[in-house]
């Protein structure tokens, strides 16, 4: 156990207070020798420092001596005080140097009443200290291209010189948290398990740096939705901490709400309830009943509660939660639109819709108003347009006129701008997304994601020119907040998509040169690239730029696929086939890889493998055709129908809906533009019917249904069943909007 | 096969009377292509009919044909129109096709009255083969509706047969070709069919809520028609027994072509959004689709194109076929070098084709010796299909130029861009192709055909300055074109190869006389010509520049030389 000091986790790079007493003399007073990077270990008593001397010189690691031993502030780094030069060092420790080599261990010195081990770290090892140590700053300011650079240098570093130690463990972690913070769980995975072995075989398995590592592992497993990998994990992370720290510690409390939180979504409310209640009473006891924390314990308990019906108690948790909320950030604050939705959601089960709509309303409004902003009229006029596109007739005009209005009246976050523009894109209403995106750019001049998603919006009308002009001014803003690296680094990346698309061919090799100049690791540029050299009858090129990917990521199904094409067409035939079938090892329903296979196994005269992966091909690629000409179906279809609606032929537009049903059942616009077409022809109660239906076989987006359904009733004047479908209504749209503006 | 090797020299014939016209061995000057449409008297605009419905046919036709209907020696254009669509029961309305007859001075007339061919449906393209083997030249064109075949009587005036023929076609057809499958003298014909649409079942489809012509998968393919000659003057619908009848595309372009060497004709047809076929010709009465086998159904990465024209030819010399299909813009078009054995390879981006082709929807294509440099080069017709693309598309028009590419004389093409002439670099809505040496001075001029806009006549200026030697076939046990006759020429150390054809190209038909550009040479060493009937011909010691017609069995039988400057259209 750690003695004396407390120090604080990851502070590597600060020179120690007490070190730096003990160390420097008359700094400005000699001429510098090489300096040299030192660690030292700091105890009370001279026996102390002679068995951990004896220890040290048995084979144990300085570093990790000094981690559990030292009572200097130093200790969290391993005992590392930066480098030294020689003469800046006091008499008592060049002394205790005097004979001792780079990486040998000092006799025990006596400094004042305190008593110190050194190390001279050999220089080899001190080039890894400093990669880690700037990439562990890196990572903290958020600069992860650089960090990720610095930490893959580091490794190669430690593995250079066989440290199968904790160095490698480190900078392993370090990436590894690069990757979870960029959601990358796949490659973060395999980084924290090797992680983990080595700080198990070192720091043993009782270690809190261990349990560290086993909460990482678990929680990129359960976002992996590895469930089963994940729940022994956090076990043994709660264990650990609750062995180390005590039952009633804060980190207790938070493993426990980890686990908690797998176990709910495993649906194992049963388990997860009584860990949530442990972590909420930790909480509570130790931080206090208004804290943060204690908000969100109480609104992890009644998600678990409500998740079991539970409605009666979890409605006051909620409350709870939310009134903590409120008063620690203010009532407009944003973060307060989950608390009312999750409120909303249970009062709604209880069967209070009216206060579910006021609470979905005031959700909706904290989360996309601007300064929370009344949005529930500008979200009304949005669903009626969307309601009625697939009718081009002055029905619609007038809907998007006055949705317009609204959009104009309305002071909204960026966000929403683009999940009702991503919605309208979604139903082939491309020019009105482009008029959302415009009024977004006009609302938000500074932000660059409103101008990169204006350009997106611009590349699905097929504007490309106009989409390029966009783009590039995204990338060019002085933007605030500005984007990062990474951003910049996909947003040249995309500016290459559209010049490639757009045959610009050198330009967009610059563009995507530009990307990874700026982003190394980003493999979509590399294969953008690799794509247009194949494009471009530049084969050696194509070929760097696919195995390059493939070194980085040997799963990258493409990458194999676009390096089996041109080997293919270099007619290195034996290379083609080994490239197709490590893209089919990883994706066995591509069909492109088998088309590679096939052409190449037939020219190398295996012809009956060849005819057998031909075939095997063949269905794939007319799978593929068939998803595509039915997704064109559905919408030509849908479009003939409604236009004979418009074009005053009711009868055959209902007819052709339901034709549409029958052979689409699962196509929620056919269900959904029926019941527009019954409603505009007075036949509400055929509209509930179809509509309820489509609830019930759950197709499509159920906002619209909820939404029209509210009207019919209405119209019917039913205003109970109304309002019931309204609060649904508000609850659904927030999940469409969140799930695309988010 | 049997083989009756017929040595006649050429010689021979020069001694009974006809004059040399040997053209020295000219240096390659710039060949340019113009439009002479108006001057030599084509004064064709064709009608798409175009509707607010957008019916989809409006969008795709129509051909021509270059064929010489009177038997004088000069080729003549005829040129399919559209109409306006109704329905299927009221009848359509339109100017009909025109035939144009050569009248040997650099212009044309317009004949298609006294022709009897001014039909005035729906029509999409055509094809010309002498098909009851009575020594004129018959017509069959194709339409939305009902296919004709028009019997050339001899005297100027073709009757439609079509009923006592035997052809009984309600289908949407879009290009056919004449070919002998079984190899018994009488030329068989194939159809393409695009997709079932008709007024009645026309769907509304829009690109960016722009009213659109559709995307021709969402109506449903069909299966194209093979007709078999019974050479009685009557055809039967053998599709299904051949086995043809199982595969169903959205057939555009075809071409006969003996792509395996086993004396069979084959056939490739261009699909479009579907797999292309290829239908090996497993003994005349009996096809396999082969496409995917051979390489040549879809594009090198494996998906399926959108086909539209296609040709067949030896561009790199080595005497066997390659294929080339047209398709839409950004996705090059496809082309397959034969590797022999019956397989291909896609070497579209080798060749130069892809970054050439990339901005442009094509349509109309041929290999033509252009320049007389010996090599094949290549020609495209191009336009968007949908009319109002620039209403939602910032990088693409309707209009588009059409391309000329030179062939390096090792497959590797080049465009020329301005340097093909101005006839090059007009901008329209291109769809038929066709080539062929209009004013019979040696180089090969180009007939093009805009949907809903005036035919282009490209008239070749100064191709003729290399040398070159037309021969047109006439076969006796085969078939009275020479259809499938496979022409080999050895001049030095070249080999050159080109079957006789009738139908390639996007709904339409070369010239059938065959053209070899020749470069410098003053003499070809020998011509072997292989007959579908099996027999062989063989002549030796051809003087170059001039028009040869060659009888089955007979040698040469006539010899003409190149115009020089009578034919030069007035300008």
């Amino acid at each position: 156990m750690r003695k004396g000091l407390t120090v604080q986790k990851g502070s590597v790079w600060l020179l120690p207070i007490v070190a730096w007493c003990l160390i420097l003399s008359s700094l400005w007073a000699r001429p510098q020798a090489a300096p040299a990077g030192i660690r030292m270990i700091l105890v009370e008593t001279e026996a102390e420092a002679l068995e951990l001397r004896a220890r040290i010189e048995a084979g144990a690691s300085f570093e990790l001596v000094a981690r559990e031993n030292s009572v200097d502030a130093s200790a969290a780094g391993g005992g590392y005080l930066g480098r030294v030069a020689p003469e800046n060092l006091q008499t008592e420790f060049r002394n205790a140097l005097a004979d001792v080599g780079p990486g040998q261990v000092s006799p025990v010195a006596r400094v004042g009443s305190a008593f110190v081990l050194l190390q001279v770290i050999p220089e080899e090892e001190q080039n890894w200290i400093e990669l880690d140590t700037a990439a562990q700053r890196a990572l903290q300011q958020g600069r992860f291209i650089e960090a990720t650079a610095l930490f893959r240098e580091a490794i190669e570093d430690a593995e250079t010189l066989g440290l199968e130690d904790y160095r490698l463990g480190e900078s392993m972690n370090g990436i590894a948290a690069i990757y979870r913070l960029q959601e990358d769980w796949a490659e973060a995975a395999p980084l924290y398990r090797r992680s983990l072995e080595i700080r198990e075989r070192l720091l043993g398995s009782e270690h809190v740096d261990v349990a560290a590592s086993l909460n990482n592992l678990a929680e990129v497993e359960r976002f992996l939705g590895n469930y089963r990998e994940a729940e022994p994990l956090y076990r043994r992370s709660l264990s650990i901490l609750e062995q180390a720290l005590g039952p009633d510690h804060p980190n207790v409390a938070r493993s426990l709400n980890n686990l908690a939180q797998l176990l709910e979504a495993q649906q194992d409310y049963a388990a997860a309830e009584p860990l949530s209640r442990r972590s909420l009473d930790i909480a509570e006891r130790v931080l206090g009943q208004d804290h943060l924390e204690v908000a969100a314990s109480l609104n992890n308990l009644a998600e678990i509660l409500e998740a079991q019906r539970n409605y009666a108690e979890a409605a006051p948790l909620y409350r709870r939660s939310a009134s903590i909320l409120e008063q620690a950030l203010g009532s407009g604050h944003p973060n307060l639109a989950s608390s009312h939705g999750n409120l909303g959601r249970v009062v709604r089960a209880q069967g209070d819709h009216a206060e579910a709509v006021g609470l979905f309303r005031r959700s909706l409004s904290l989360r996309w108003g601007e300064g929370s902003a009344d949005v529930s009229e500008l979200l009304e006029r949005f669903s009626a347009l969307v309601r009625l596109a697939y009718f081009l007739d002055t029905e619609f005009e007038q809907a998007f006129r006055e949705y317009q209005a609204a959009l104009r009246e309305t002071p909204v976050r960026e966000g929403l701008y683009f999940a009702m523009s991503a919605l309208l894109v979604e139903v082939a209403r491309e020019e009105e997304a482009e008029a959302v995106m415009l009024v977004a750019v006009e609302a938000h001049p500074n932000s660059w994601r409103a101008q990169y998603e204006l350009a997106e919006v611009f590349v699905e009308s097929m504007k490309l020119q106009r989409a390029l002009q966009e783009m590039e001014r995204a990338v060019q803003m002085r933007a605030n907040p500005a984007p990062d690296p990474r951003q910049r680094s996909f947003v040249y990346q995309r500016i290459g998509d559209i010049q490639s698309e757009l045959l610009d061919f050198a330009a967009a090799e610059s563009s995507y040169g530009t990307s990874l100049d700026i982003d190394p690791d980003r493999m979509e540029s590399r294969m953008a690239l690799g794509d247009l050299y194949l494009r471009n009858n530049r084969p050696e090129e194509a070929l760097e730029q696919y195995n390059e990917v493939i070194s980085f990521q040997p799963e990258n199904a493409a990458a194999h696929t676009g390096s089996a094409e041109v080997n293919l067409r270099m007619r290195r035939y034996e290379e083609s086939v080994l490239a197709a079938e490590n893209a089919l090892r990883i994706d066995p329903n591509d069909a492109a890889p088998r088309y590679h296979r096939a052409r190449a196994l037939i020219q190398t005269g295996q012809r009956d493998e060849g005819q057998s992966e031909l075939r095997a091909y063949q269905t794939l690629q007319a799978e593929e055709q068939a998803a595509e000409d039915r997704a064109r179906d559905v919408y030509v279809l849908n479009r003939d129908a409604a236009d004979k609606l418009v074009d005053g032929q009711p009868e055959e537009a209902l007819r052709l809906f339901r034709e549409g049903i029958e052979s689409h059942p699962g196509e929620a616009a056919f269900h959904f533009n029926l019941a527009v077409a019954q409603s505009r022809l007075g036949e509400h109660e055929a509209a509930v019917q179809t509509l309820e239906n489509m609830i019930d076989m759950e197709v499509g987006d159920d906002f619209l249904a909820r939404r029209s359904l509210a009207g019919e009733y209405e119209m019917l004047g039913n205003l109970d069943a109304s309002e019931q479908h309204l609060a649904a209504y508000l609850e659904q749209i927030e999940a469409a909007l969140r799930s695309r503006g988010e | 096969m049997s083989t009756r090797p017929l040595i006649a020299t050429a010689f021979l014939l020069t001694t009974l009377g006809w004059g040399l016209n040997v053209s020295a061995a000219a240096p390659q000057q710039p060949v340019l292509f113009t439009d002479v449409s108006g001057d030599v008297g084509i004064h064709f605009e064709h009608e798409n009919g175009a509707s607010a419905e957008k019916h989809l046919p409006e969008t795709m036709g129509s051909g021509a044909v270059i064929f010489d209907y009177d038997n004088d020696g000069w080729s003549d254009v005829f040129l399919v129109n559209g109409a306006f669509l109704v329905s299927d029961s009221e009848a359509e309305d339109g100017s009909g096709n025109h035939l144009y007859r050569n009248n040997g001075d650099g212009t044309f007339a317009d004949t298609t009255e006294a022709a009897s061919l001014n039909s005035s449906g729906y029509g999409m393209g055509a094809c010309a083969a002498d098909y009851d083997n009575d020594g004129w030249t018959d017509l069959y064109v194709t339409s939305v509706r009902a296919d004709t075949l028009y019997h050339n009587t001899g005297d100027g005036v073709f009757a439609d047969v079509t009923v006592d023929a035997g052809i009984a076609s309600e289908l949407w057809s879009a290009s056919c070709a004449f070919g002998d499958i079984d190899n018994d003298g009488h030329v068989d014909l194939y159809v393409t069919h695009y997709v079932d649409w008709s007024p009645e079942n026309n769907k509304h489809c829009t690109n960016s809520n722009q009213p659109a012509y559709c995307h021709p998968n969402v109506y449903n393919p069909v299966a194209d028609t093979l007709y078999l000659n019974n050479g009685d003057g009557t055809m039967t619908d053998v599709t299904r027994e051949v086995g043809m009848g199982a595969v169903e595309g959205n057939g555009l372009g075809v071409v006969f072509g003996d792509y395996d060497q086993d004396g069979r004709i084959d056939i490739y047809v261009a699909n479009d959004a579907v797999p292309n076929f290829l239908f090996h010709n497993m003994g005349g009465r009996a096809f396999e689709e082969d496409g995917f086998w051979a390489g040549v159904a879809v594009g090198g990465s494996g998906k399926p194109q959108a086909g539209m024209g296609t040709d067949m030819a030896d561009i790199d010399g080595d005497g066997l076929f390659e294929v080339f299909v047209t398709n839409l813009d950004k996705e090059t078009h496809s082309l397959y070098q034969n590797l022999g054995e019956g397989l291909f390879s896609d070497i579209t981006l080798e060749s130069g084709l892809a970054q050439a082709t990339l901005p442009f929807v094509g349509f109309g294509t041929a290999f033509l010796d252009y320049d007389n440099d010996s090599d094949l080069d290549l020609a495209i017709a191009n336009g968007d299909v949908i009319d109002n693309v620039s209403l939602y598309r910032d990088d693409t028009t309707y209009e588009q130029r059409n391309l000329l590419l030179e062939n390096n004389g090792a497959g590797r093409f080049s465009e020329l861009g301005p340097a093909a002439g101005p006839g090059f670099q007009l901008q329209k809505v291109s769809r038929g192709l066709v080539v062929g040496d209009l004013d019979n001075d040696g180089d090969l001029d180009i007939v093009v055909s805009n949907n809903g806009q005036p035919a282009d006549v490209l008239h070749n200026e100064g191709g003729n300055s290399n040398s070159s030697l037309l021969v047109r076939t006439v076969g006796t046990r085969s078939n009275r074109s020479g259809i499938g006759a496979r022409l080999k020429l050895s001049v030095g150390d070249r080999l050159l190869v080109r079957d006789v054809r009738a139908g390639s190209s996007y709904l339409g038909q070369n010239d059938g006389r065959v053209h070899f550009g020749l470069g410098s040479a003053r003499t070809a060493d020998r011509l072997e010509i292989e007959w579908p009937s099996g027999d062989v011909d063989i002549i030796e010691d051809i003087e170059v520049n001039h028009i040869l017609t060659v009888v089955e069995g007979e040698g040469v039988t006539d010899r003409q030389p190149f115009e020089t400057d009578t034919a030069e259209p007035s300008r």
